[in-house]
């Protein structure tokens, strides 16, 4: 059904585009001359053109923009200086095995120069063809980057792919740049001391974006561009109604609530995309209230919920388990909680007493529920019955939980507030 | 062997299908009855598409989630960042998800970590789909690439993933209006993957789970969307490294209502459900709401209430539902006990043994608790004799043995019978408490085979016992026999999980066994074969 699409439903895929797209994202950060960005860019352009060797890690918490503000710098590098540059990109996750991390510098390195690749060279074979390129490149004065991603993996065991890189540059022949992408701020700490002596000690810290900062954020990824295929009145409206939003105090305020749990640029795209998902398609505009729903999509109380689907039987359960808690017993497994279970019946003559088997049932679903869980591991083969078993909610939770079951039996509520 | 390497081998002839002869016609029907090769096409679901409403109205109480499912998918071509749907079992997730692909008839490829249960299988088979290869006996069941490590996965998913979308931009270039029936919708694809919790357990986890949630970032290709399925909630996977979180969308437990819709649908006479649906199903989700042991229950219990009806397609009015209602009373506070055991199917001659039993005692109290007397599984005499002593093994401390199974066959009378003093009372209730606590004790094999002779040879010696048993016991050879049967016996039983092997001696390093039945089941056994199982239990 090709027809003329809503322009409210272009609006939605351009946003959607525009959130998943880290490039698009992170340009506004690029103007100042004081920004990562700039002093990225300084940097490699400087050795590139001097034709020396460096090297610099990139810390800041995990989605902070530091492999997006990479690859906005070696895009535009490599329009700059396209036959200059050849750029290397390994994974701490895929590749902190040395055999693999070496076969796949040969595979991109040929790749990149239209050599035939072969899956079974060894790994000296390809540490040789990794040398050789190294020392061809930089007598051709091109210079290579090698972007490590997870550069805290690397740092695991022997660090000789590390070692060999480093050690590679300082070698007058070979022109290379070596930056390294971490979460862990410490990541200079983690290496050897003879990698930390070749090592540059740069480092570029991807701070939280300022409230200014934030601000041109948001507008630029939710502006509707004036000038394209989209109607323009449609386009004028969409934008003033999202100034006023973007003005409000309640927008604010929610903003701030967000980014008081996780400040990174990542946690807030998120947000976004989940209020944009929930934009009008009939009217075609944002309103608070799918800011408000994305909001509460992203505080969520996980036990709660798993509380809320607890029927009753393994409610009682789970308060037998926090009495036996409240007297003190150290260790107690399925055995004791159901003397107490039998116990709370004949103090007060609930309807709801059930066989054994049925409790052990409803016991191993809160199992699998991630409420309870067995103190030992793998527990030397007694029987379920027999395994000392721990609460993972605190009483607090429980009792929350049990004021907003629906239909909660009042002895459990009296129970719990003893 | 050389089977990796492809079908270029040829297979050794073996001496059989050398000699029969080949069948002509026999070729040919196999070769025509090969399926199709695989297309692009063949990436959805398949078969008649359905309507948003229709989607809706089979899956009663999850209208929010469907909606907000649609949303998040957003329309055709539009980016997504990863979704996690989570919730407990048989929430209807899995089903969900699918058939929104089939409403929406875009290509996606499914991989549930159940099956595929490591971290090979489960790229291989994702590379199957895309390079849309089909095992069959010309290729050897192999799959397409080898796919062992993260790395090269990676590198093969992208190329695939590339090829595919290339074949979906064309074909959906070529058609613009008219698109025939069963062609893939749009120019994305989106990979499925489902029971994620099991990945936790996997022996490389800490680096497979990580690497999955990372994926969509390391692809950096929009046209790919995830969507991962699990029964846990995402704050389960919290490692210390940390990872992109996707979105979650949780599946919670069926209301009460919701219940209600879903066992009314399809139902021959929905009046007569809906009535006996009044009667059970307040009672019966106050234990459990899960959809799949509910039906399960209920099941025995419709046709137990339908019983005193002449015609099964009768509308009953409030007469009838009374007395449908007292009918099926009795029945009820039994089946709630008995909730999530699964009925073995009774053979003819248990059943007729129990009506029996039934018509002997109807004026019992005790209802139908007569039949629970009895094991329901058949069990050789040996076999039972043998878990009694495993039984007494684990509960008795290895010191009393010698007075339980002196050679007069056991005490028939305990010498210390005094006045229990308060102080024996306290030590009493510790112990119980010890034992609540500690479970089974482990006894070695010599120990299990001791009391095992010394309780058969008290039935053997004692007159008037049932021929039967001497011969099943003593049979031909005495003792050598004897021991072989009961070692035969011994390691079935343990298979059956009523014997455990419970580590080894700290001395000696002999295994240990551990006897893992309930008191119930002993005493079961022991009345089966008239076995004054009480004098011989250690109470402390």
């Amino acid at each position: 059904m090709r027809g003329r699409e809503s322009p409210a439903e272009d609006a939605l895929i351009l946003f959607r585009s525009r959130i998943c797209n880290p490039n698009f994202v992170f340009t506004p950060f690029s103007d100042s001359p004081d920004s990562n960005y700039s002093k990225l860019k300084f940097i490699i352009s400087s050795s590139v053109t001097e034709a020396c060797n460096n090297s610099i890690l990139l810390l800041g918490p995990r989605g902070s923009g530091k492999t997006a503000v990479l690859e906005l710098v070696i895009r535009d590098l490599l329009a700059e200086h396209a036959d200059m540059i050849s750029v290397i990109r390994l994974n701490g996750l895929l590749h902190s095995d040395d055999n693999c991390a070496v076969k796949e510098i040969a595979r991109q390195l040929c790749v990149e120069h239209q050599l035939l690749f072969s899956k079974m060279a060894s790994f000296d074979d390809n540490s040789q063809f990794m040398t050789a390129m190294l020392r061809e490149c930089g007598l051709a004065h091109k210079t290579i980057i090698f972007v490590l991603d997870e550069f805290d993996f690397f740092t695991q065991g022997k660090q000789r792919l590390l070692y060999s890189l480093l050690d590679a540059m300082q070698s007058v022949m070979s022109q290379a740049v070596v930056i390294g992408v971490s979460c862990r701020l410490d990541a200079d700490q983690l290496l050897e001391k003879r990698v930390r002596s070749r090592f540059s000690h740069r480092k570029l810290l991807f701070l939280p974006p300022s409230k200014e900062d934030l601000q041109r954020l948001l507008e630029h990824i939710l502006s509707l561009p004036v000038d394209t295929s989209l109607p323009n009145d449609y386009a004028v409206e969409f934008n003033t109604k999202l100034h006023h939003i973007l003005a409000d105090e309640r927008f604010k305020e929610i903003i701030n609530t967000l980014l008081n749990s996780d400040s990174t640029v990542k946690h807030l795209l998120r947000f976004l995309f989940y209020a944009v998902c929930h934009m009008d398609l009939e009217s075609g505009f944002l309103s608070l209230d799918n800011f408000r729903t994305a909001m509460s999509s992203i505080q969520r109380q996980p036990k709660m919920e798993y509380l809320q689907d607890c029927s009753i039987l393994e409610l009682y359960i789970l308060v037998c388990m926090k009495r036996l808690e409240v007297k003190e017993q150290n260790s107690y497994n399925f055995n004791s909680v159901m003397k107490e279970y039998k116990g709370i019946h004949d103090a007060y003559q609930t309807s709801d007493y059930y066989a054994r088997s049925v409790c052990l049932r409803a016991f191993e679903h809160l199992v699998q529920r991630e409420l309870i869980c067995f103190m030992d591991n793998r527990g030397n083969n007694q029987s379920i019955e027999f395994r000392a078993v721990k609460l993972l909610i605190s009483s607090h939770e429980l009792y929350q939980g049990l004021k907003s079951y629906r239909s909660c039996p009042a002895i459990l509520r009296k129970l719990v507030d003893q | 062997m050389g089977k990796e390497e492809g079908p270029q081998i040829t297979r050794r002839t073996t001496r059989s299908s050398s000699s029969t002869p080949i069948l002509k016609n026999g070729e040919e029907t196999t070769k025509t009855s090969e399926p199709h090769p695989l297309t692009i096409n063949d990436l959805v679901f398949g078969g008649e598409p359905i309507k948003l409403d229709d989607l809706l109205s089979s899956f009663p109480g999850r209208r929010i989630q469907i909606l907000e499912l649609m949303r998040l998918l957003g329309p055709l071509n539009s980016p997504m960042l990863p979704l996690f749907l989570y919730g407990g079992t048989s929430t209807g997730k899995t089903s969900i998800i699918l058939q929104i692909f089939r409403h929406l008839n875009r290509p996606f490829v499914y991989s549930s970590c159940l099956t595929c249960y490591s971290p090979r299988i489960l790229f291989e088979s994702i590379m199957n789909r895309l390079l849309l290869h089909r095992k069959n006996a010309d290729n050897g069941y192999a799959s397409a690439k080898r796919c062992e490590r993260p790395s090269d996965f990676v590198v093969s998913l992208r190329e695939a993933l590339t090829n595919v979308l290339n074949t979906l931009k064309g074909d959906s270039g070529k058609s613009s209006s008219r698109k025939p029936a069963g062609q893939a919708n749009g120019r994305m694809i989106y990979l499925i993957f489902d029971n994620l919790e099991l990945v936790r357990e996997w022996d490389k986890s800490s680096s497979i789970l990580p690497f999955l949630f990372e994926l969509y970032d390391i692809l950096n290709m929009p046209e790919v969307g995830l969507i991962f399925i699990s029964k846990v909630s995402p704050d389960a996977y919290y490692s210390n490294r940390g990872h992109v979180e996707p979105i979650p969308i949780l599946f919670p437990d069926y209301t009460e209502d919701s219940l209600r819709q879903i066992f009314m649908r399809n139902q021959a006479n929905p009046k007569l459900y809906s009535s006996f649906l009044d009667v059970v199903l307040r009672a019966f989700s106050r234990i459990t709401r899960r959809v799949d042991e509910l039906s399960t229950a209920f099941s025995p219990l419709f046709k137990k209430y339908c019983e005193p009806l002449s015609d099964p397609g009768l509308v009953p009015n409030e007469d009838m539902k009374r007395k449908l209602f007292s009918h099926l009373q009795p029945h009820l506070a039994p089946a709630l006990n008995e909730i999530f055991k699964v009925q073995s199917q009774p053979s003819p001659e248990v059943e007729a043994k129990q009506e029996k039993a039934k018509r002997k005692s109807n004026a019992n109290k005790l209802g139908g608790r007569e039949a629970f007397d009895e094991i329901d599984f058949h069990m050789s005499t040996s076999a039972k004799y043998l878990i009694i002593s495993a039984f007494l093994a684990s509960r008795n401390p290895a010191t009393l043995d010698a007075s339980l199974f002196d050679s007069t066959g056991g005490s028939d009378n305990r010498k210390r019978k005094r006045k229990s003093s308060e102080k024996s009372m306290e030590q009493k209730e510790t112990a119980e408490q010890e034992l609540l606590m500690k479970g089974p004790g482990t006894f070695p094999l010599e120990r299990l085979l001791a009391i095992f002779q010394c309780l058969t040879s008290v039935v053997e010696s004692s007159p008037g016992e049932d021929q039967q048993i001497n011969e099943d016991l003593g049979a031909s050879n005495g003792d050598s026999g004897l021991m072989s049967d009961v070692l035969l016996q011994l390691s079935s039983l343990c298979n059956a999980n009523f014997i455990s092997k419970g580590g080894s001696c700290p001395l000696e390093g002999s295994t240990r066994y551990r006897a893992t039945i309930s008191e119930d089941l002993a005493l079961k056994v022991a009345r089966s074969l008239k076995f004054p199982l009480s004098k011989y239990l250690y109470r402390g």
